[in-house]
């Protein structure tokens, strides 16, 4: 099996994050409950993975790095924390459904939303950006690298705007943490929102959100915390404020070690590989008659290339790269409606290939033949019952 | 134990982490410890120091990087295991 589908989820993690969740499934009480030796094994790890990202991210403190089960539960806690009736909120056709979808609800809570278009080949209107601000403008909703195309769009220069009309910026992070330089400072984002099982190389059920220290969030959930035991609130700190209940520590452990061999190996590094995949994917798909790659206006680019073929159903050519090829791809809509209607694509939907740093240009140039051979039957009977749409 | 201890009291688990990292970092005696009750009803773990530590705890935590606590208290040992087993 060839596994281009990392953009879901990265399938080989490094040893590391294996080693770390065994040692910590053997070994872990309760994270911040109880103060004996496997609760306090439990507490370093998760202490030691809080400081870890703070070390990629360029957070102020591990204590402004609360952990959540994903990024959308991260992006749902800091939207609805931090937007309320009134307000207005601007963020990007870029975005994933987990930023629109607590957008929307939010619409629904007297919530004002601007979304700014993005163009045919996924380039922020950067202008419809400048002129989307108001007076009551609370925050901006950013994407910083499309789930689809994987185009990266410039958060800083995002952010430098909204700090100007005195707005906040969230970060989606799902896509870039891991694979795109990230620097809270440097870069003046307030919070960012993450994901442990993407490029992050954690398990399922591992995220958080990184919050600069001028910015509270008001907890989504409330509950068991391990401190302030009688009182009626729950703790208002970060990051206890934001984790109500048992974290998963055993998955946060694993988090921690992927990160960590991130740094070890350098981001820039990691981004490198990906995007020599990148490189040689293009060229080789570039010359197959009817193959058309989608986006590339963004400021860069994640190890993601999204086609489609010919006029092909995007599920079936998919369907054929896992059957006939053993080449697991990602069709349909990818929980980006917005993205695939101004790229015109919300019908066919697009094949998204997401390379990982465990990739290689092996793996590529299999999947590039598949492709040729997949592309030169494209528009003739094939096997494959073709699922009508609705 | 020594007779007398101190608890370095936090106001969590997190800037417990943190305080007892750093005091190990400045090569400090200092180990995780349960709050008594008594002393304080916020986070349930404190940073305990023996009393042949506590001088140079107290100077590492001069630093100005050194991270946050709430309190220092100092606690006469009331518990001694050994003392305690009777047959």
């Amino acid at each position: 099996m060839i596994y281009f589908d990392n953009a879901a989820t990265t399938l080989h993690k490094p040893d590391c994050v294996m080693q770390a969740v065994v040692q910590a499934m053997t070994a872990f009480g309760g994270v911040g409950r109880g103060v004996h030796g496997a609760s306090l094994a439990a507490g370093m790890a998760v202490f030691e993975a809080r400081e870890a990202l703070c070390q990629l991210l360029g957070a102020a403190g591990p204590d402004r790095v609360s952990f959540t089960s994903n990024v959308t539960e991260s992006l749902n806690i800091a939207l609805q924390g931090l937007l309320g009736p009134g307000d207005h909120v601007i963020t990007t056709a870029a975005s994933h459904n987990s930023v629109l979808r607590p957008l929307y609800l939010l619409e629904q809570r007297g919530v004002e939303l601007t979304i700014v278009p993005v163009g045919p080949n996924g380039a922020l209107d950067w202008e419809a950006y400048a002129q989307a601000f108001r007076s009551n403008t609370k925050l901006v909703a950013a994407t910083h690298a499309s789930n689809l195309t994987g185009d990266v769009y410039d958060v800083q220069r995002m952010a430098a705007l909204a700090h100007e009309h005195g707005a906040l910026v969230v970060v989606d992070a799902a896509q870039t943490a891991g694979v795109v330089p990230i620097n809270m400072a440097e870069q003046r984002l307030d919070v960012v929102c993450f994901t442990g099982h993407k490029a992050l190389y954690g398990p399922q059920g591992t995220g958080g959100l990184a919050v600069v220290p001028h910015v509270e969030i008001p907890p989504l959930k409330v509950g068991g915390s391990g401190t302030h035991s009688f009182d009626h609130e729950h703790p208002c700190a970060m990051p206890e404020s934001l984790e109500a209940g048992t974290l998963n520590g055993h998955g946060i452990s694993g988090l921690g070690a992927g990160v960590n061999f991130i740094l070890e190996t350098g981001v820039d590094v990691i981004a490198a590989h990906e995007q020599r995949l990148v490189e040689a994917f293009e060229a080789g798909v570039q010359g197959i008659p009817g193959v058309r790659v989608l986006g590339g206006g963004g400021c860069g680019r994640t190890g993601i290339v999204a086609l489609n073929v010919g006029d092909e159903d995007a599920g079936r050519i998919s369907d054929a790269l896992n059957v006939e090829y053993g080449i697991c791809t990602r069709a349909g809509a990818h929980c980006a409606p917005l993205m695939h209607e101004a790229l015109g694509t919300a019908t066919q939907g697009a094949v998204r290939f997401s390379f990982s740093y465990f990739n290689t240009e092996e793996e590529v140039r299999q999947a590039v033949q598949a492709l040729q051979d997949i592309a030169r039957c494209a528009g003739a009977p094939r096997p494959h019952k073709r699922k009508e749409r609705t | 134990m020594t007779a007398t201890v101190y608890y370095i009291l936090v106001e969590s688990t997190t800037q417990g982490w943190a305080l007892y990292n750093a005091l190990r970092a400045a090569d400090c005696a200092c180990r995780i410890a349960p709050v008594p009750r008594g002393l304080q009803a916020c986070c349930g773990m404190a940073v305990l120091v023996e009393s042949d530590a506590i001088e140079g705890v107290r100077a590492a935590l001069a630093a100005p990087e050194m991270p946050g606590y709430v309190d220092i208290v100092q606690m006469e040992n009331q518990y001694n295991p050994k003392r305690d087993v009777y047959c």
